[in-house]
């Protein structure tokens, strides 16, 4: 995992601060890959109730916000999936098979 | 650099802010004299995704002229030593100074980058994100509002 302890700092505060408790929280992408060099912040955000479309932007907004307050204006790509919700999207299931447990709210 | 020079830098960066409010408050008008489309609507009606194109369009013009050209200039009227200073920093003084409130403005940040995603396979985030965009260009104009307001009178004719 190729994220600083102040990114993990950071991305632990953000997501404490904005995530419905018992949320999950995934690294993916190439961040995962310690072969690599720089690359953006990939999330997967998983609350643990269902939600709709219009929340899950919110989320992803709120917590993006927050982390570039922490971070600066650097790539982050959020997604947020309910854990108990089937999603057919391709990244959401790959981020589900590589992605790293960064931590639970 | 000069009184003179600055004013006419706030001038200029303010008058282009003032073109896309305006072009962007007559789309958010015709947007919101209607219902809310559903996605499906939107998606099958090629007059209302003008028109969303037309506010997508001017809510990234203005930020962008915020972010490049206004933020910069009131900093330097203001004469803040602002060259070297980051963004975050940029942001953080303007807020202490009163001009904006750097919450929403980080949330617009990222309403912007998820433009860039067209979401092929989740119709539902798409209609999602352009109906959080439409939010965040009203506010981005009311923000513009409050924080001309604070500036003196300038120069250049506004549109």
């Amino acid at each position: 995992m190729r994220i600083s302890p102040t990114e993990k700092a950071a991305i632990v505060s953000a997501a404490q601060a904005v995530l419905p408790p018992g949320s999950r929280v995934l690294l993916f992408g190439s961040r995962t890959d310690d072969h690599l060099r720089g690359g953006d912040i990939d999330l997967l955000v998983e609350p643990p109730a269902p939600f709709s479309a219009q929340q899950a932007v919110a989320l992803s907004t709120q917590l993006a916000a927050r982390l570039y307050r922490l971070m600066g204006e650097r790539h982050i790509d959020i997604l947020v999936a309910s854990a108990d919700e089937p999603d057919d999207r391709l990244v959401v299931a790959e981020a589900r098979r590589h992605g790293l447990e960064m931590l639970r709210t | 650099m000069n009184g003179l020079v600055k004013e006419a830098r706030l001038a200029s960066a303010a008058w282009e802010c003032d073109r896309h409010r305006a072009a962007l408050d007559a789309a958010l008008a015709e947007w919101h004299a209607g219902p809310t489309p559903s996605g499906a609507q939107l998606e099958a009606d090629p007059g209302l995704r003008r028109l969303t194109d037309q506010i997508l369009y001017r809510f990234s013009k203005l930020q962008d002229s915020m972010g490049e050209r206004l933020i910069p200039a009131t900093l330097g009227w203001l004469q803040e030593p602002h060259e070297a200073w980051p963004m975050r920093d940029r942001l953080d003084r303007l807020e202490k100074l009163g001009y904006l409130d750097v919450d929403p403005w980080l949330q617009w940040h990222d309403v912007r980058n998820r433009l860039a995603h067209e979401y092929p396979d989740a119709a539902d985030l798409r209609h999602a994100a352009v109906l959080a965009t439409i939010g965040a260009a009203g506010a981005m104009l009311q923000a513009w509002a409050h924080w001309k307001a604070r500036l003196p009178s300038l120069p250049v004719a506004s549109p």
